[in-house]
């Protein structure tokens, strides 16, 4: 049986609105006190925008970011929809997928956390002191002022949250590019050729080891290929796949190919997952596939007379 | 306090997010690199299949102490079209996405628990579970 | 009438057929009569087919390929594949043709050789 309440068949989002009020304890009287907040200042939102961009202008990032005058007025129509939808005061899944995307156009545009943290601090100045015109009782203004600032939070972690996995696609993005750059196939000897396979192998990747592999063998003429995976954690199936698919394309060709650095937890957990071993030539160590790539293509290293050995 | 690590599985892209912090996780719970290997293996498995047949999804890690052991949960959930015979889905070389389908059944040879909840037409849910012993440095 | 869509030559008991270039299924399969011929009735010890003119193939047209060197290893005549080009071998292995138990050589010396070598 399950030991936990099996969640429904729907897509979770990884920062949801139930989440976030449970975080920030953020109660339907909270949410109340935004939307009261909210008829005070939401039909002088005009007036927020001219604080706030006259702040804006004196940020370095500004004429990076709106050199030209209709992007100006498009965003600064979508920020009053933001404040009109931010003060409805409704939490729900839909807003926060409205904050994330918000998120995601910053991170893109390559505006930093860090000045988009700043503008976040001088709206809540600008929505709790300049606009307010105190017709509020005193304890009433404290606490929406309470409330405003938690729905506020609960914005800003939504947006580091889209920042933070930007950043981490953009990095992962890099990182596969840079491998990308390099699937070397490098000839060890006379028709001895070798590829290091590093990291995870996903489709681009696995095309691109096809594709090189198969042009090196048809350049150098090459009888034994030797793909060495000592560098990789995990097979799966889909690497498995793709590297019976390599193996069995260079054999077209008349060139062998060996899977060398098959540690004996990899060629444990490749049994167990039913690929077929047999159909691939494995060695554990590249030591022991060079040596019978020498054999297969009749060379023998033999040490120089005289030669002190250590 | 061992926590959750959740991926949302969108591109390949996020397979090797997944690799990184699945690895972090199971790194903390104190596995050797064997089981370290072998879950993050069951948790490719899973995502590699969302992302062929649901496209998109969530992959999540979990743990819960019991006594000496630990049981480390991977759960698989998507959107997907479903699996309209897991029986089926559960035998060696059964495929539809054009490989050679090994995925599932290899899974269930990896771990001491799975489960498959299935509906047709709005998706799927596997979870895996395993019982280790981490060794003993790795614990705090 | 089979179209003319192989060249052959007899060798010492060998025989190496060149494929032309690229064909249709219709092709594929005229070759595939006429190479069982040539085994049954010329007494042919090994096989080489030469792809070096094929740019593209489908992968059903190499299942029936691979179906047909079978048969030719069966009747007594191991067969090599020569000339198979880089990307003719990626398309197959990425389409998913069959791809096992089918053996190529880089050049129709050497795959004469492995031919000779499986026959004896």
């Amino acid at each position: 049986m399950v030991h936990h309440p099996s969640p429904s068949l729907v897509h979770a989002p990884d920062v949801s609105a139930a989440d976030l009020r449970r975080r920030l304890s953020i109660t339907d009287h909270d949410l109340l006190l935004v939307r009261l907040y909210g008829s005070v200042i939401v039909h002088r939102l005009d007036e927020f925008v001219r604080h706030f961009y006259a702040w804006l202008e004196l940020q370095p990032e500004f004429s990076h970011f709106f050199s030209d005058g209709e992007r100006l007025s498009r965003v600064q129509r979508q920020q009053t929809e933001h404040w009109h939808d931010f003060f409805s005061g409704t939490l729900d899944d839909e807003y926060v997928a409205r904050r994330r995307r918000i998120g995601d156009t910053h991170a893109r545009i390559g505006l930093s956390l860090a000045a988009y943290l700043a503008s976040v601090d001088v709206s809540l100045t600008i929505l709790l002191d300049r606009m307010y015109d105190g017709r509020l009782e005193k304890q009433a203004y404290i606490d929406c002022q309470r409330a405003v600032t938690k729905m506020i939070h609960a914005d800003t972690i939504v947006i580091v949250d889209a920042y933070t996995r930007m950043t981490q696609r953009t990095l992962t993005e890099q990182t596969r590019a840079l491998m990308e750059m390099s699937t070397p196939v490098t000839q060890l000897w006379d028709s001895i050729l070798v590829l290091p396979v590093v990291g995870i192998v996903d489709t681009p990747r696995a095309n691109d080891i096809m594709t090189s592999s198969l042009r090196r063998i048809a350049e150098t003429r090459a009888k034994v290929f030797i793909i060495d995976v000592s560098g990789v954690s995990v097979i799966d199936t889909a690497v498995a796949n793709h590297i019976l698919k390599v193996t069995h394309a260079t054999r077209l060709m008349g060139c062998q190919s060996v899977l060398s650095g098959v540690s004996p937890i990899i060629a444990r957990t490749m049994v167990e997952l039913g690929i077929d071993v047999g159909s691939i030539e494995t060695s554990a160590t590249l030591r022991d596939a060079l040596e019978r790539a020498f054999r297969t293509i009749g060379v023998m290293v033999v040490p120089v007379p005289g030669t002190p050995t250590r | 306090m061992n926590g959750t690590v959740t991926v949302e599985l969108h591109a390949e892209v996020d397979l090797s997010v997944l690799m990184r912090q699945a690895g972090a996780f199971l790194r903390r719970l104190g596995l050797d690199a064997e089981e370290r290997d072998r879950l993050l293996t069951v948790a490719m498995e899973l995502a590699r299949n969302i992302l062929k047949y649901a496209r998109t999804g969530l992959v999540r890690l979990s743990s819960e102490r019991r006594r000496e052991a630990v049981v480390v949960r991977v759960e698989a959930t998507d959107r997907g079209p479903g699996i309209a015979d897991v029986a089926l889905a559960l035998t060696d070389r059964y495929s539809t996405g054009g490989s050679l389908g090994l995925g599932l059944p290899g899974v269930r040879r990896m771990v001491d628990r799975m489960e498959i909840e299935s509906v047709p037409g709005s998706g799927t849910r596997v979870l895996a579970e395993r019982c280790v012993t981490p060794r003993s440095g790795g614990r705090s | 009438m089979i179209p003319v869509t192989a060249a052959f030559a007899h060798l010492e008991g060998a025989l190496v057929a060149t494929v032309l270039g690229d064909m249709d299924p219709e092709g594929w399969n005229g070759l595939r009569r006429s190479l069982l011929d040539e085994v049954q009735h010329r007494g042919v010890r090994a096989l080489v087919v030469d792809l070096s003119a094929v740019r593209v193939m489908d992968p059903d047209d190499f299942e029936h390929l691979r179906r047909t060197l079978k048969m030719a290893a069966v009747l007594g005549a191991p067969a090599v594949l020569t000339g198979v080009s880089a990307p003719l071998a990626a398309a197959l292995a990425s389409l998913g043709a069959n791809l096992e138990g089918v053996v190529g050589e880089a050049t129709v010396e050497r795959a004469l050789d492995a031919a000779r070598r499986a026959s004896s």
